[in-house]
């Protein structure tokens, strides 16, 4: 018998039909449920394979699991486990517990184990990099090819290669030494000392010490028996060498080169504080900002005072381009364009 | 030396003072450039209501709310004749500038001609414009300190006494790193300044 179609109500296949979710069943409910068992089954296995193996050695000391009950289980609970009777259903599955609470606190401590190691190496790491990184408050002599570098970073391209031994021996002496770590304690001020009737910013120690460090005519003694030749950046316009930029500038170039968070936060800190100590005036003229030179700048100090690093006056050489083809040009009176 | 003599010596150097404290306060004017225009300062101002427009304290405190003659970190306190000085001298240089701490609103009921509105809240530590504002006023900035080199001397005023305005303006600009011998407070404020009959701009400015 052929059914009637009817032509108005759409035929509802099984296809078409979309299950509501209360209705439907998870699909892998049964698969997880059983994947599990399956598990506990093999682990239960497992564990029984593993006793069978603790009581077979009646003795095994050097066994790093039986050690590891010894300390995961208290004095009590082991004394029982040793008077379990051994049969019957009851104990096995009693046991069974216990040695997979036992596997349990044995893989946590397995865990817990090497990591504790590994923190040990880290710190030992970081003491070998530490003691390897270059320090002037040691008394062992710094790398040359650093002190190169530090210099290099404010010799101009015409400048000589720098005598490197003097240098280093100079950074290693122990007036730098003591100025050196002072700035790393960030115990020193940057103020303005009185130099032949102009204020001059210098860096000076607040320990009391500052009087006896003298640094400037350590520079300068060096620099007259040719031990150091003078980056043309501090030169000034009498022709003399700016010891106290160029101070600054080893200071901060050394701290820099350690690269340590430490040295780097206050080779930064230096820069700042110049800065911010500064009494350089400028002028607007034509809408750019300018300054005139006085006795005793270096176009390192200029920089210092304006860009905080001494290193910065190529930022000034090159936008004084027109008067100014090298630092030692630099003339008292002299204006300057200072970027901004 | 006859008692006569030296009474009439007495007499002789009392009048001088007396003449000479009189010259001083005759010279209460002031007349200089401020932003290309010519600034006058006199007496002669008819007295506005006061203490309704400048008598308001600012902010909440405990105690009596009056400022000190001293300000903090021993900054200069001028009174009206250094004020004086300090627009006759300084802001005609442009190497100084009176600046207003109040807010606009407090500004417009009255200011001292010839001085700019620079509110505390706008350098407060923490202030977005904070920077651009010390900037503007001639700060260079590196890594987040100041130098003020560039930067003008300030007088600071606000209503007066019972205002902590002012005091509050000076506080942040010191924070900022403003060096204390650049910066000054006019401590009567319009209270003052208007008490003593010297004139006012109002509006907006």
């Amino acid at each position: 018998m052929t059914k009637m179609e009817d032509p108005v109500t759409p035929t509802i296949t099984f296809d078409s039909y979309v299950l509501p979710e209360t209705v439907k069943q998870k699909p892998n409910t049964r698969a997880i449920v059983q994947a599990r068992y399956q598990a506990i089954v093999e682990r239960r296995a497992k564990a029984a394979a593993d006793r069978q193996s603790i009581e077979e050695q009646p003795e095994p000391k050097s066994t790093p699991l039986r050690q590891r009950l010894q300390i995961a289980l208290p004095a009590q609970g082991q004394a029982w486990l040793s008077r379990l009777p051994s049969g019957g259903p009851i104990t096995a599955v009693v046991a069974i517990g216990v040695v997979t609470f036992a596997l349990g606190v044995a893989l946590a401590l397995s865990i817990a184990g090497p990591q504790e190691v590994a923190g040990t190496r880290n710190n030992d790491a970081q003491s070998v990099t530490r003691q390897q990184s270059p320090d002037l408050t040691s008394t062992t002599a710094l790398h040359q090819q650093e002190i190169a570098t530090a210099l290099s970073a404010e010799a101009a391209p015409q400048d000589k290669p720098q005598p490197l031994m003097a240098a280093q021996s100079i950074l290693g002496s122990e007036t730098m030494l003591a100025l050196r770590a002072a700035v790393l304690a960030g115990s020193y001020t940057i103020a303005e000392k009185d130099a032949e009737g102009f204020g001059r910013l210098a860096l000076t120690l607040n320990n009391g010490e500052a009087s006896s460090l003298n640094a400037d005519a350590l520079l300068s003694a060096a620099a007259e028996q040719g031990a150091l030749t003078i980056p043309a950046s501090f030169s000034t316009p009498e022709g003399q060498m700016d010891a106290d930029t160029m101070l600054f500038s080893l200071i901060q170039s050394a701290l820099m080169q350690e690269a340590t968070f430490a040295s780097r936060e206050a080779a930064r800190q230096m820069s700042r504080r110049v800065f911010a100590a500064s009494n350089a005036t400028t002028q607007k003229i034509n809408g750019q900002r300018t300054y005139a030179v006085r006795p005793g700048d270096s176009l390192a100090y200029i920089a210092m005072q304006f860009y905080g690093r001494p290193d910065a006056y190529t930022r000034i050489l090159s936008a004084n381009a027109e008067v100014l083809t090298s630092p030692t040009e630099i003339r008292t009176g002299q204006r300057l364009t200072i970027p901004q | 030396m006859p008692s006569w003599m030296t009474g009439a010596f007495a007499a002789l150097v009392f009048f001088t003072s007396i003449v000479a404290a009189q010259d001083q306060r005759a010279a209460v004017a002031a007349s200089f450039t401020f932003n290309g225009a010519t600034v006058t300062i006199h007496r002669d101002a008819p007295a506005p209501d006061i203490a309704a427009r400048f008598g308001a304290t600012h902010g909440a405190c405990d105690g009596p709310c009056i400022d000190p003659i001293q300000g903090p970190d021993g900054i200069a306190t001028l009174g009206e004749m250094e004020v004086l000085t300090f627009l006759g001298n300084k802001v005609q240089d442009s190497t100084g500038l009176m600046v207003d701490a109040r807010s606009p609103l407090n500004r417009a009921k009255g200011y001292i001609p010839g001085t700019v509105n620079l509110p505390h809240t706008a350098v407060v530590p923490g202030s977005t414009m904070r920077s651009e504002i010390l900037i503007a006023l001639g700060a260079r900035e590196f890594d987040g300190v100041y130098n003020f080199a560039d930067a003008p001397d300030l007088l600071v005023y606000d209503n007066g006494p019972l205002d902590s305005a002012g005091t509050l303006l000076v506080t942040y600009m010191l924070a900022a790193g403003f060096p204390p011998e650049k910066l000054s407070q006019y401590r009567g404020g319009m209270l003052v300044w208007a008490t003593l009959g010297l004139n006012i701009d109002e509006g907006q400015s």
